[in-house]
């Protein structure tokens, strides 16, 4: 089997195909710090590409409360579980995060998902990677029992006592939102897996896809994907997932006339939790050095956004900002080892970061670029015995072709409809 | 290597994660959390105070039901003051017309 670069293992791995990368990568940042569960994203998926019969149970996009849920229902624990069955005592980290790009997180020193697929390898079929796959009734109840411990519906409309935050029946522990879509990787478990080779990885933005036509429905992708976003439809007979909304990052859409737009699922977010891009990558996937990229900024210079579960192997282009209440061995388990790091970035942000922030969902076009012009120090607080700067400084978004999209303050000023208008589009 | 023989309190080892639980530290951290994001994007007291008493952002609602209406609305005007006085309007101060109800949780 072929060896591939992975940063986020930061060292090679074994892959079923010879290393290649697209021209650009699809990749997304997602802040769980201000994600407070709307599921706005959630239904503007559902209502643009599932809403047919035998789409039912499918949920490309989804937020899931953790630590208590997840879509499919255990998902991550289960993958978790089995790469340590697999590999007992030896899914660890080496090294420290670092400021190098090839290997930021230090070395992952255990197994990812194409490194031990023979444990998981039925009568006699040899598997590319290490998976499962849930069962219906993993599948069949999204959010069952996340924000609340009572029993479900027992009857059509039955949303169960526990529906009722007020009635006392909660979780003891803390939670988060993660919302949570393909992502695309650049290794995909999926492709990897399927023996029809009809999911392909499109060259000019990383897009991963599945060919429907080719598609047979053996359910090797939903097996494979550790991220469990491959779904089956039992009324096509093949297997569907998040296509990224590629019309829009083609920029076929009319609103923004020709140039490359967010997806539904970002664009749709209330609470600008979301920013999404195509990222300029080197030919073992490493990201090219792009100072002015917000993406590249988060992920690399300011180093806030980390990748889920980059110990899987397959190098997910999903990267989060950690929520700060959490306890750091599970958002460690979760996000690697330079989450300590990126959460106390981001609770004393510099100016730069702050700005940056501001890029979230101001524009349904994608961002390509960003520049900074200094404004006014506005204030100055202690925060946690640390002083804190607040400068009202612009930050301005440019687009693919270098036209400016919007220029937006630190300092955002909010304006509000008169309830005249209150819903007037 | 110092990881030949793994150590449960190594914080660089991935497995065996527990979830701890009791206190309500993590809950009120997270609201402040929630109110420093949503001052950040230009929101006003109120308009924070609506978003921890509308059912729907799960959320903030929920640490509201936890927490109880007055530690959240001491939490929002403690973070928004010390953001700077003109960033902390009074509370139960409306923004518009239609206002915004405040309704009282059994906490």
């Amino acid at each position: 089997m072929p060896f591939v670069y992975n940063w986020q293992l930061g060292r090679p791995m074994r892959y079923p195909y010879e290393q290649a990368s697209p021209k650009e990568q699809f990749a997304f940042v997602i802040n769980i710090n201000r994600c407070i569960g709307c599921q706005t994203c959630t239904m503007a998926c559902k209502s643009t590409w599932t809403f047919a019969k035998g789409q039912e149970h499918m949920w490309w996009t989804n937020v899931e409360t953790k630590p208590y849920g997840g879509y499919p229902q255990h998902w991550d624990v289960k993958i978790l579980d089995l790469l340590e069955q697999a590999n007992p005592g030896n899914q660890r980290w080496n090294g420290h995060p670092n400021g190098d790009p090839r290997n930021p997180y230090g070395e992952f020193a255990g197994k990812g998902v194409f490194e031990s697929p023979e444990f998981v390898a039925r009568g006699g079929q040899p598997n590319q990677a290490l998976g499962y796959l849930p069962t219906d009734e993993e599948w069949r109840f999204p959010n069952i029992h996340e924000d609340v411990p009572q029993e479900g519906p027992t009857k059509p409309m039955d949303f169960g006592q526990g529906a009722d935050l007020s009635s006392g029946q909660k979780h003891r522990a803390w939670f988060y939102y993660l919302a949570r879509l393909c992502n695309h990787c650049s290794y995909p478990a999926c492709l990897a897996a399927c023996p029809r080779n009809a999911i392909y990885k499109r060259p000019e933005d990383g897009i991963v896809l599945i060919d429907q036509s080719e598609c047979r429905g053996y359910r090797k992708c939903v097996e494979a994907c550790p991220y469990k976003k491959s779904l089956y439809r039992g009324t096509t007979r093949t297997s569907e997932k998040c296509i990224a909304c590629f019309p829009r990052v083609e920029g076929l859409d009319l609103e923004t006339g020709g140039v490359p737009m967010e997806t539904r699922c970002m664009a749709a977010c209330i609470g600008q939790v979301r920013m999404q891009g195509l990222v300029k990558v080197n030919a073992d996937n490493t990201w090219v050095e792009d100072r002015r990229h917000p993406l590249y900024y988060l992920v690399h210079v300011a180093k806030v956004a980390l990748p889920l579960y980059p110990q899987f192997g397959t190098e997910p282009n999903g990267y989060y900002i950690p929520p700060r209440w959490v306890p750091l061995p599970y958002l460690r388990q979760m996000f690697g080892p330079a989450v300590e790091q990126a959460i106390e970035r981001y609770r004393h942000p510099d100016r730069e970061l702050l700005a940056v922030l501001q890029l979230f969902r101001r524009s349904n076009q994608i961002i390509a670029r960003y520049e900074l012009k200094e404004g006014e120090k506005v204030y100055e607080v202690d925060q946690d015995g640390k002083k804190f700067e607040m400068f009202n400084d612009t930050v301005i978004a440019y687009n693919r072709k270098g036209e400016e999209m919007f220029r937006t303050q630190v300092e955002e000023p909010i304006h509000v409809r008169s309830a005249k208008h209150a819903n007037t589009i | 290597m110092p990881y030949d023989d793994p150590d449960p309190t190594d914080p660089m080892t991935l497995h065996g994660v527990s979830i701890e639980t009791g206190d309500d530290s993590a809950m009120l951290e997270m609201a402040e959390c929630f109110i420093d994001e949503y001052a950040r994007l230009g929101f006003d007291a109120n308009r924070i105070l609506h978003l921890f008493n509308t059912r729907g952002y799960a959320g903030p609602f929920m640490a509201a039901t936890v927490l109880g209406n007055e530690r959240i609305r001491g939490l929002v005007a403690a973070v928004l003051a010390r953001r700077g006085e003109r960033r902390a309007p009074a509370l139960g101060r409306t923004t518009e017309k239609r206002g915004i109800g405040l309704t009282v949780l059994n906490g």
